[in-house]
């Protein structure tokens, strides 16, 4: 009987993830083709070694005047920066995953209470969580994965 | 002697290690000012309560009350308001935009501190220029450099003017009446030298216009209420600043007085208000004052002020153009405000001595002000605007900025000298 309780029985196993020596390019096809917003990145043994976001490749072609604004909702139209700088595209061709990614990346291990995911995902405002075994990569679950094993524990407790 | 080489040596490597760069400037005036006071203590040239009393509460008054308003109003969002309306009447020309984005900064600098000026008005020029499809070098430049020469005009433009305001007793409207129309002169032959200088930049076609017509700055306001009740106070401030002589309210009480009915009347959060005042600049003048206390107080600094007087009180005209030009060559190079601090007591010294000082006031804030344009490092307004280019990466480099700071400079000193010389008579 697994325990309910651990985020190991409610992680996803089959994990969409990428080496660390690959390119910004092969990351960003690989979550554009499998639909991810988030990539454990491991070496030749499994280890993870990093997380890369999506936002952290979108985050490169973005205008950086944008993070020194509180807002910007007064601007309708971007004008001349609706088109990716030539450098930004430029720099996105020679980066790799290891210069990009998060590291070391945020993950716990299998026997995480789901209450404690929970809390490690909001403290460091993610949206995907890896799950390790001994340091090497077994799993991965969501914000929506984790929030509703903990929901249907706790509806379970109520009725 | 031994008081006065110890005070020297003391004040001295504060002020290196300050230049230097190598220990943040505020620990290394703590530092220094700590040393001073045991060492006075010690060798009987020092005591806390004058160490206390060499504190100018009037300076760090006023930049603590106008800090408060600045950051009551920024949180309205009126600064981008105000800098989205205005870019808006250039159309997209250039010439222009650097024009009236230089002139609401040359304004704004006139009552509120420079840095917060261009904190505020810099990311919107970026967005701008970057939305037009054209560099935004040339206006930022031009912002830091205008910032600066509007600072010059008033009491409370800048840091300098209210240190010298404070030690001199001279008021808002002295500083407005002999420093005003130098500084319109300026404002003016500084823009006319911009559009030479950048010339090529302003002659880049801007793409997108309507991008930058469909702008809607009245979205840039989170709340009306609060902006139009800061306006109030900040501009019954500014009256009381006109009539402060008259009413005899110094300009420290006045900027806290608008300061406490800003926060009554608009209630913020008052512990994010006060995350925005820079207590590490105001540690750091306290720090300082109590440092060149020391030095005061071990009798150096009257010495070098009746050597100084035994050279220039034959001729207070040749004096005063000598302080505008070391005093602006310093502040190219270095911080203004350590040279500012060291030379007031020297000034106050030399009018008790029964030089008529009036004249060197003037030229100090001629040079102080204007001396910070040469240089990237010239004033805090040069290193934020770079530091926000940078982030933006759009940098400014040395190179350019010299290219165009140091004629600035040079110029606006020019049209100072050719001012204290005319009005000479009249300052007496």
């Amino acid at each position: 009987m697994p325990n309910i309780q651990k985020i190991g029985t409610w992680m996803k196993r089959d994990v969409v993830h990428i080496h660390v020596s690959a390119s910004i390019r092969e990351a960003a096809t690989v979550m554009v083709e499998k639909k991810v917003g988030t990539l454990p990145v491991v070496d030749e043994t499994r280890m993870l070694v990093g997380c890369l976001s999506m936002g952290s490749i979108t985050g490169i072609f973005l205008p950086d005047v944008v993070s020194l604004l509180a807002d910007i909702d007064f601007v309708k139209d971007f004008g001349a920066l609706k088109t990716p700088l030539k450098e930004d595209l430029e720099r996105a061709e020679t980066l790799s995953v290891s210069d990009v990614m998060q590291a070391p990346a945020v993950a716990v291990d299998e026997g995480c209470s789901l209450l404690r995911a929970l809390t490690v995902m909001d403290n460091d405002n993610l949206r995907d969580l890896p799950v390790v075994r001994d340091g090497k990569l077994v799993g991965i679950a969501s914000r929506v994965d984790i929030g509703r094993a903990f929901l249907s524990d706790w509806l379970k407790t109520v009725s | 002697m031994p008081a006065h080489l110890a005070s020297m040596l003391i004040c001295g490597a504060t002020i290196a290690t300050i230049l230097s760069g190598k220990i943040h400037r505020t620990i290394a005036a703590l530092v220094g000012a700590s040393l001073m006071v045991v060492v006075g203590m010690g060798m009987g040239f020092y005591s806390q309560q004058e160490a206390l009393a060499s504190v100018d509460f009037n300076t760090l008054g006023l930049l603590l009350g106008m800090m408060i308003l600045v950051s009551v109003l920024s949180r309205t969002g009126f600064f981008e308001y105000l800098a989205i309306l205005t870019a808006k009447k250039s159309r997209g020309n250039p010439w222009y935009l650097m024009v009236i984005l230089g002139s609401i900064t040359t304004v704004l600098s006139l009552f509120l501190d420079n840095v917060t000026t261009v904190v505020l008005i810099a990311p919107v020029t970026i967005l701008v220029a970057q939305i037009l499809g054209i560099s935004p070098v040339p206006f930022l430049i031009a912002e830091a450099l205008l910032s600066n020469t509007g600072g010059v005009a008033t009491l409370v433009g800048d840091p300098p003017n209210v240190m010298i305001g404070a030690a001199s007793g001279l008021g808002f409207n002295d500083f407005l009446i002999h420093l005003g129309p130098v500084v319109f002169v300026v404002w003016l032959v500084v823009l006319l030298l911009l559009r030479f200088l950048f010339r090529r930049e302003l002659a880049q076609k801007p793409s997108n216009v309507g991008a930058l017509m469909a702008m809607d700055e009245r979205a840039a306001v989170h709340d009306w209420k609060s902006l139009i009740r800061t306006i109030i106070v900040l501009a019954g401030v500014i009256l009381l600043f006109f009539l402060h002589q008259w009413l005899h309210l110094t300009p420290a009480f006045v900027a806290l007085l608008g300061a406490s009915v800003a926060l009554l009347w608009v209630q913020p959060d008052v512990d994010q208000v006060l995350k925005d005042v820079e207590w590490s600049v105001l540690l750091f003048f306290a720090a300082l004052f109590v440092t060149v206390g020391g030095v005061e107080a071990s009798g150096l600094l009257g010495l070098v002020a009746e050597q100084v007087t035994a050279l220039t009180a034959q001729n207070l005209l040749l004096a005063g153009i000598v302080l505008i030009w070391v005093a602006a060559l310093i502040s190219a190079v270095v911080d203004n405000i350590p040279f500012t601090i060291v030379m007031i007591p020297v000034i106050q010294t030399m009018g008790a001595a029964g030089v008529n000082i009036n004249p060197l006031w003037w030229a100090l804030a001629l040079g102080a002000g204007f001396g910070g344009n040469a240089t990237p490092i010239g004033s805090t307004a040069n290193v934020v605007v770079i530091a926000i280019s940078e982030k933006a990466e759009t940098p400014i480099t040395t190179r350019v900025w010299m290219r165009v700071g140091l004629p600035v400079m040079l110029v606006a000193c020019a049209v100072g000298t050719v001012f204290y010389v005319l009005t000479f008579g009249s300052m007496q």
